[in-house]
């Protein structure tokens, strides 16, 4: 037996007049092999070139918007479930003093905030729902209308309590790396994407390795710094690794902070009108 | 028997497992002294209100509460309070919620004792009409404190938002007025000088169809703004007088006689402000006359009601509220005005961490009448709370506040918070 070619999955007999044809093509392949590859060479060499220079290629894969959405799952689970928070407020001028809150949330968009504790203020209670928000007062005993720059009021605003993501409320640009806490970050511009949210821009930093939020500053519409805050308490929480503490810190006053202990989180299921106006009285 | 018992336990616990009790065991305790004439004790108050609800597993539900309170000020100060206070006033024992509540998806059914609210006005009652009100205090103080339980049947239906809700009262019950001689009472001797009168307002209606009162409130689910319109076929909760002189004896009785209210309540908010407003309708509502006797006329009464709400940061809020009644008959003889007018402003100023400043002034500029209500609010602990606060009345004496002049006040106040939250 003759030397074999192989084309495709055929195989021919060297001395057959099908071999002779194949020879030659196989001549013309292998300038047109040598040629391409030079070419790809090229191309390889201009866009590892390009890419030293342009950093945002180098965050791999994900875009900085799934960067964010990333972070948000290691803050929050999805969908629909309950979570109780702890908020610790210090000031030079006081005590150390503590809220509990418990945060019901569906979708980001429908949350309710229950305050627990002191217990004076048991019974307290914000329902945001999409752009509308109502406060319900034991003294009251009704829901009232608030506006929804009340959002921001609260020595933790009730934003900070009743939105859970960023990904949906912000668009995301990357600015650079930075090390925090000798940490490899990223560094992302967030923009809000409508007026309804509780800061106009956020400098976020997200760990490169794991996803997890480190760092925050949080600005108003008019671009002054409003507060910076800082992730840690990395938890185990419905199976999976999450940050569970927020420390937030005034950027006039710098020795008011707030700390924000999250835990408790369950998965729930809630009908249509939980979130609902009429049943803040029920 | 042995198999009844087994099945009744069985269901006793399936009906407590993971059932959520919320408890509170708050108490209050005030003395006050008169601002104005003779600075003597307006007030001794003790009071422990407790308020509960069991949240059996979905979709039952029960509350149950009560307060009590005992007010020693008219026993002690007796040089100014009469026999007839003493009496009446000086302690009673209130039902709250008593209701079971029935929830599964789009409809709660609630029956029992309980306080259903309407209206988007603060400070005053408008469209609040619903459940009787406790004025023996003038009403001042947290406007739910000030409503009385009643039985009703409260059916309500979620249809996307859109709320549709039907109450049916099969007894009514009545504001509680002051009793004569108290510091809110109204002045009825002054129309038959040297005379003895008798007064009684506490008028009971049966149970049944013949005195029942039923409502309807619709609330369509649009974005951004609460809107509801509202209907209710009922006996007027203030009282109307009717007097009759019985060989030189004046008694004076109340009586509640039946109107219709028709009603337009809505709120939204624009930028940082909240615009609240509210338009009534009181068909056939009866307004006391005197022509050498009480007696009474219908007519009929549209009250409108505007305000707006202003937050200032986290610290401040404000709010000014206008609101005019007006009755489309005039009678010369009558005790109120064809139109009255009054203007509202509140604010709650947070001075200190845990220390607030509440002020809510209101002006009656169709008699010049003002009552200003101050608190001073501090948080000692999560369950302490201790409150400064003063209550003046200003006016000429014919003037809806004027009226009350001698009973301005400043008192303080302690009140404790207990309870707690328990699952079975």
């Amino acid at each position: 037996m003759g030397d074999f070619i192989i084309i495709g999955e055929t195989v021919l007999d060297s001395n057959s007049p099908s071999h002779k044809i194949a020879m030659r093509l196989g001549k013309i392949g292998e300038a047109v092999y040598h040629k391409v590859m030079k070419s790809l060479q090229l191309f390889l060499a201009i866009t590892i070139f390009t890419c030293s220079l342009w950093p945002s290629i180098s965050l791999g894969t994900l875009t900085p918007q799934e960067i964010v959405k990333k972070a948000d799952e290691a803050r929050y689970p999805e969908g629909q479930f309950s979570f109780l928070v702890k908020v610790t407020d210090k000031d030079d001028s006081s005590d150390a003093s503590e809220t509990l809150y418990l945060v019901h949330t569906k979708d980001n968009d429908n949350s309710l905030v229950e305050t627990k504790s002191p217990e004076r203020m048991r019974g307290r209670k914000l329902l945001m729902k999409k752009h509308d928000l109502w406060m319900f007062l034991p003294t009251l005993k009704k829901p009232t209308r608030v506006s929804f720059e009340q959002r921001l009021t609260g020595e933790v605003s009730n934003g900070d309590l009743a939105r859970t993501n960023f990904a949906s409320d912000y668009d995301a640009k990357f600015i650079s790396e930075e090390k925090i806490d000798n940490k490899p970050c990223f560094k992302l511009l967030l923009t809000a994407n409508n007026k309804d949210v509780a800061y106009r821009q956020i400098v976020y930093w997200v760990e490169k390795s794991s996803f997890f939020p480190v760092q925050v500053k949080f600005y108003a519409l008019s671009g002054k710094l409003l507060k910076t805050g800082k992730y840690s308490g990395i938890k185990n929480v419905l199976d999976k690794n999450r940050v569970t503490q927020l420390t937030i810190t005034d950027a006039l006053h710098s020795k008011r902070q707030s700390t924000l202990n999250y835990f408790n989180f369950k998965k729930n299921s809630y009908d249509e009108t939980f979130f609902s106006k009429e049943s803040l009285s029920d | 028997m042995i198999k009844t018992l087994f099945v009744l336990s069985f269901l006793i616990s399936s009906l407590c497992f993971s059932t959520v009790i919320q408890y509170s065991f708050d108490t209050q305790s005030r003395i006050g002294y008169h601002l104005v004439d003779t600075k003597d004790m307006s007030s001794h108050r003790h009071e422990l209100e407790s308020n509960n609800i069991i949240r059996f597993p979905n979709p039952w539900s029960l509350g149950v509460g009560f307060r009590a309170f005992v007010e020693a000020a008219y026993a002690s100060n007796s040089s100014r309070y009469s026999d007839a206070v003493r009496t009446r006033d000086s302690q009673d024992l209130i039902l709250r919620d008593l209701y079971l509540q029935y929830k599964a998806g789009p409809l709660t059914l609630k029956l029992g004792n309980q306080q259903v609210v309407w209206g988007e006005a603060f400070g005053f009652y408008y469209a609040d009409l619903v459940n009787p009100k406790d004025f023996r205090d003038f009403g001042i103080g947290p406007l739910e404190k000030n409503r009385l339980h009643t039985p009703i049947a409260n059916l309500k239906w979620n249809l996307n938002e859109n709320i549709i809700q039907l109450i049916y009262i099969p007894k009514p019950y009545f504001n509680k007025s002051p009793s004569i001689g108290s510091d809110f009472a109204f002045p009825f001797g002054s129309f038959f000088p040297g005379m003895p009168v008798t007064f009684n307002d506490e008028r009971t209606l049966s149970w049944g169809t013949h005195d029942s009162e039923y409502g309807l409130r619709f609330s369509p689910g649009f974005s951004s703004i609460d809107l509801s319109l509202l209907y209710m076929n009922y006996h007027d909760r203030s009282p109307i007088y009717l007097s009759s002189n019985v060989a030189g004896q004046v008694q004076v009785l109340g009586t509640h006689p039946k109107m219709e209210t028709f009603g337009l309540t809505l709120s939204t908010p624009i930028e940082q402000f909240v615009l609240r407003s509210e338009l009534l309708y009181h068909r056939d509502k009866s307004f006391n006359y005197f022509s050498g006797n009480l007696d009474y006329f219908k007519a009929n009464q549209f009250v409108g009601v505007i305000g707006l709400d202003y937050i200032v940061g986290d610290r401040w809020r404000m709010g000014l509220q206008f609101s005019e009644n007006y009755r489309t008959q005039t009678f010369p003889a009558a005790l109120e005005k064809s139109s009255t007018q009054l203007i509202t402003g509140h604010g709650s100023f947070t001075t200190l961490p845990n220390q607030t400043l509440d002020v809510l002034i209101a002006y009656s500029p169709h008699d010049g009448g003002s009552l200003t209500e101050l608190s001073y609010n501090m948080a000692l602990s999560k369950r302490i709370e201790l409150t400064f606060a003063a209550d003046l009345f200003n006016g000429s004496r014919t003037s809806q506040f004027g009226l009350y002049h001698p009973a301005s006040r400043g008192y303080f106040q302690l009140k404790t918070f207990l309870g707690s939250e328990a699952k079975l």
